[in-house]
This record gives structure tokens, C-alpha cells and sequence, in this order.
């Protein structure tokens, strides 16, 4: 709710959550691609389709199924860490990959699934 | 929660903070002053208790409030008297000056409790003042002998000499960019603001760089580190460091780079949200990751002082004629951040529309040479300027990074859109986008 109206004072306490982060689903462009492990292997980036889920590195960082790791998310998405803390779990799928741009494109739709 | 001697006591004004909105929005009220850091405290999970200076209207609200966010206990410091203690605000992202305006602020005073005595503040060893219009002097002598002073001299606070004059053990000192205090002695960068504040003998300065993240100068053994900031879309950018500043006295027991790291990431939650549930999860997911996570997690460090060596190229219908109404909101903008703005128009000259091929090659020579010189270019393309879109695309493909300001959405356009590296109708986006691609080109060059 936050601050409502000038009336009274309206942003108290109520001990519930309405407006999660964590659960929403977003779309990134990976960044550094060139620098990470898939690239360098493959020499390649990702086709489109392929799933991807979000892992904390040292950064926030996209891998594949394979363990793979793709390109790092913009610290925008820093929040994020305390949602994989609290056992949120983001997988998706490459919707746009491109090698031969500069830097080299790999787009991802993420969503999330709430823990258990 | 903490308890007995790990109570923190908060020193400040209580005020109403009120958002001024456009005409058309809802308008935004805040319990203000302390009550910032007393959601901080809350969302850390830490008991607290106040010593407010408050207008007698507002006690009522005020002690349900307080409570409501954690306080134990609730002392009347003193009464404001001749103003309502509400305070209007026109900026709350603070992409500029915040423009704040105190209503009746000259009519106001401040007549302090006379019934209170040094044994209703004895157990507390801890104290997080926010100096304001009372006399803190007065204040302090009310606190234990060996309570120690954690102080935010973002306001109200016109010298070292006056905090000298305190006569109290200090910890922490806290100072923003933004305060008067800073633009007198801390221009210069950390080394002579910290030398200033060494009479103090406190443990810690802490200098929050708004966006630029913040710097934390440990006095003995004498070390330095810097924090990052983590930026995201601002909602309202009002009392972040009081959140900082209580979310460091929070976790300060655990070591000074741990309280940092949890301060910053705490307001930055709190910038993001007005609801203070929100913000609470936010900080309690948060308090999950180890302070080694915190920090593995980057973000964006560009001290204030060095911002004026990565120049930007203004390039926009920067002209006598033009519609100067978003060029002039983004430099208001970008000066305020101690950026130094390149304007290609003022410094190599407006030439007339008559103007012969000679003249026109040897600006535009010039206009590129400056863009070259510059590590980025920030773009206002009002009236889909042809000379602006010129300019980013020879930006684009010399590499030099692309912020595009476009608040009427002219040239929301494929090849200037994906060709920029931020493309915002924000001025707030568009300002951390300036941050992050100086603070990781500084990152990449190893600075």
C-alpha cells in the first residue's frame, strides 16, 4: 500500500507482503556473454529455446541445465539474491540470440516459481 | 530482537513528508524526520527507542507510529512550536535537488523537555542523532557519560567545531554528498573530509555518494573501502540515508564492512518502495546472504570526486531558441551528481542558418574531436533533432556509450532504442544508466 492519500497517516505495519519481487516473471539481456563459460566453449551463443535458470555466483549468473554458465544479469537484478536465498527458483528460455553482433545478444524470458 | 543495553536511542525531529505529486496524481504523505530511521531499525529487526523533538499535534500519531515500527519506549525530547513540522518535497527520486521546503520554517522554535533528567537515558550506550532545530548540546547532556554518538550531519549541522563542542565520545559520523556540510569541506574527495573530521576522534566517517554507492574511512587502524550502490528504478528517494545510517547501527556489533554492505542493500529497498512491508521482506531476504555474497554481488562505485574525470557529451538542440525544458532538467540533473557536461553547442558556438560549408565542416570537426574526448554521450533529441541523431549514431559505432533522455517518446525509434544503451522517457533510469556505464568502464580500467 505505501503512502496513500494526505488524509492521515496510512503507511502502518500490516505484516503482509502485497506486492512480492521476487514472484514476478522479467525478461534480461544477458551482459558479458564473450567472457563466460558457454561462449568460449562453444563459441557460440545459446540458440533460442534453450533453458536457462539463474544461480548465484560470485554474481547473478544465467547457466544451463549442463551447469553451463552463460552471461551474468545487470546488479539491477541484485535483488534477486535474497529471493534465491529464500528458495525462489527462476527458469526460462533464450527468446533472441545473436553471435555476430557486437556485443554478441542473448535475451532470456525468466519466471519464477515460489518455494515450497 | 536485541534488548537492555543493545537498544539503540534515536535522536531527531518527527515531521510530516509530503510529496508534492502533478496535477491529476495522488498525493503522498509520510510520517517524516526519525520515523525514516525508525524503519530502518524495524525492518533490521532491532528494538529501538526515541527522543523526539515534534510539534504537541502530532505526539499522538507520533507514539502510535514508533510503536507500530518497534520503539520500546517514547521520550518527548522537546516541542517544536510556531511551525507544523511538515515539509514539502519535489523531487523524491532525487535525480536533482530534492527542493525540499519546511513550511513556516521561520516562525519555528524549539523549547526542550525540562522534566526529563540524565536517569531516564542512562542504559542507553548507543545514539543515533539526527540534528535539526534543538539544541543538541543541551541534548547530549541528558546521555550517559559513555553513550557514544552516531551522527548524520547531512543538516542542520554548519561546522566540525560545533559536533567538537559536543563534548561526547563519537562512532560513526555520516555525511551525504548532498549536505551543505560536504559542498563546504568534502569537495576535494575523502582524504581532506576525513582530516577534517579527525578532532572528533570518532571510529568511522561514512560518506554516502547517493548513487555513486558510499565510502566508509575507518580512523584506527586507519582503512578505507568502498560500498556499492545498487541501483533499481528510484520510487521515493526520501530518508535512504536515514535508513542507512540506523541499518548500519543495526549490525554495526558484527563489523563495520558487514553494517555497510547491509545499510546499502537496506536503502536500497527502501527507495524502491513507500510500503514498509515491502521493504521489510526485502531486507529480511536479504539478511539471508552472507556479507561475502553481498559484496560478490557488485554494483555501482563512482566516488564523487572523480566523476568530473569521465566527461560527457551533451548532445541536444542545445540552442538559445530550443525547447530547453528537458536539456535544462538534464543538466540540472547531471550537475548536481558532480558531473562535468560537455555542450558542444556552447563551447564551439551556435552557428547562423546562413552559415557556408567552411564554417559548417570546421564545427563539426570540432563536435566530433569533443565527442571523442568524452566517455559518454548523453542525448536529449527534443523536436527529433537531426543534429542529435547524428551524433548517437556516430557515437554507436565509435563505442562510446549512448544514454538517450527522450521524455515526449520523439524518437522512440528500432535503431536509436537498441542502438543506445539506455533509451528512457526517466530522467531516474536514464541517471542510473550514466552511473553504471562510468562506474563499470572505472571497473574495467582497474581505477
Amino acid at each position: 500500500m505505501g503512502s496513500t492519500g494526505s488524509g492521515s497517516f496510512s503507511d502502518y505495519s500490516r505484516n503482509t507482503e502485497d506486492d512480492n519481487r521476487c514472484e514476478k516473471a522479467f525478461s534480461v539481456k544477458l551482459q558479458d556473454v564473450e567472457q563466460f563459460e558457454y561462449y568460449k566453449k562453444h563459441d557460440d551463443v545459446p540458440p533460442i529455446g534453450t533453458v536457462l535458470s539463474i544461480a548465484l555466483g560470485k554474481r547473478l549468473i544465467a547457466k544451463t541445465p549442463d551447469g553451463e554458465a552463460v552471461g551474468s544479469l545487470p546488479t539491477s537484478f541484485n535483488y534477486l539474491a535474497g529471493c534465491l536465498a529464500q528458495g525462489y527458483v527462476y527458469s526460462g528460455s533464450v527468446r533472441q540470440s545473436d553471435a555476430d553482433t557486437s556485443p554478441v545478444l542473448v535475451g532470456v524470458d525468466f519466471a519464477a516459481t515460489s518455494p515450497k | 530482537m536485541s534488548t537492555g543495553n543493545d537498544t539503540p536511542l534515536l535522536i531527531g525531529e518527527v515531521s510530516v513528508d509530503v510529496t508534492v505529486t502533478p496535477r491529476g496524481q495522488e498525493q503522498k504523505l509520510r510520517m517524516g524526520g526519525i520515523a525514516h530511521a525508525a524503519r530502518g531499525f524495524w525492518a533490521s529487526g532491532q528494538h529501538f527507542a526515541v527522543a523526539a523533538v515534534l510539534p504537541k499535534y502530532l505526539e499522538p500519531s507520533a507514539r502510535r507510529y514508533f510503536e507500530n515500527f518497534g520503539c520500546k519506549q517514547f521520550f518527548v525530547l522537546g516541542y517544536v512550536t510556531g511551525a507544523p513540522n511538515v515539509t514539502l518535497i519535489f523531487d523524491p527520486t532525487e535525480v536533482s535537488d530534492q527542493e525540499y521546503d519546511t513550511l513556516l520554517r521561520d516562525e519555528k522554535s524549539v523549547v526542550l523537555e525540562e522534566n526529563l533528567t540524565p536517569h531516564d537515558f542512562e542504559n542507553f550506550r548507543d545514539v543515533l542523532v539526527f540534528p535539526g532545530s534543538f539544541d543538541l548540546k543541551q541534548a547530549c547532556k541528558l546521555l550517559a557519560a559513555g553513550a557514544k554518538l552516531h551522527i548524520d550531519v547531512a543538516y542542520d549541522v554548519s561546522d566540525v567545531e560545533s559536533l567538537i563542542a559536543l563534548g561526547r565520545p563519537i562512532g560513526t559520523i555520516l555525511i551525504s554528498t548532498s549536505s551543505k556540510l560536504f559542498q563546504k569541506i568534502g569537495n576535494h574527495g575523502i582524504e581532506p573530509l576525513a582530516s577534517a573530521f579527525e578532532p572528533l576522534s570518532a571510529e568511522a566517517l561514512i560518506l554516502k555518494e547517493n548513487r555513486g554507492g558510499s565510502r566508509v574511512h575507518i580512523y584506527s587502524p586507519k582503512e578505507r573501502f568502498e560500498v556499492p550502490a545498487q541501483l533499481s528504478r528510484t520510487v521515493n528517494s526520501v530518508g535512504v540515508g536515514d535508513v542507512f545510517a540506523a541499518t548500519y547501527l543495526s549490525h554495526r556489533r558484527n563489523g563495520v564492512v558487514e553494517a555497510a554492505l547491509r545499510a546499502t542493500f537496506a536503502s536500497a529497498a527502501y527507495a524502491q518502495t513507500t510500503d514498509p512491508d515491502v521493504f521489510k521482506a526485502q531486507v529480511r531476504r536479504d539478511a539471508r546472504l552472507s556479507p561475502t555474497q553481498l559484496q560478490g554481488l557488485g554494483g555501482c562505485a563512482l566516488p564523487w570526486e572523480i566523476r568530473g574525470s569521465y566527461p560527457i557529451y551533451l548532445a541536444a538542440p542545445d540552442f538559445v531558441a530550443s525547447d530547453r525544458g528537458a536539456i535544462e532538467q538534464a543538466l540540472s540533473s547531471l550537475a548536481y551528481h558532480n558531473f562535468v557536461v560537455r555542450r558542444p553547442v556552447q563551447e564551439n558556438g551556435e552557428l547562423p542558418p546562413d552559415a557556408d560549408e567552411i564554417s559548417l565542416s570546421a564545427t563539426y570537426a570540432k563536435d566530433i574531436r569533443l565527442l571523442n574526448e568524452c566517455a559518454l554521450l548523453f542525448a536529449v533529441p527534443t523536436g527529433k533533432d537531426a543534429g542529435t541523431l547524428v551524433e548517437i549514431g556516430v557515437a554507436i559505432s565509435s563505442g562510446i556509450p549512448v544514454v538517450v533522455f527522450d521524455p515526449r517518446g520523439e524518437c522512440a525509434n528500432t535503431m536509436v532504442i537498441a542502438g543506445s544503451n539506455c533509451y528512457s522517457a526517466d530522467l531516474d533510469e536514464c541517471l542510473n544508466a550514466v552511473f553504471t556505464l562510468l562506474s563499470k568502464r572505472r571497473s574495467d580500467a582497474g581505477v
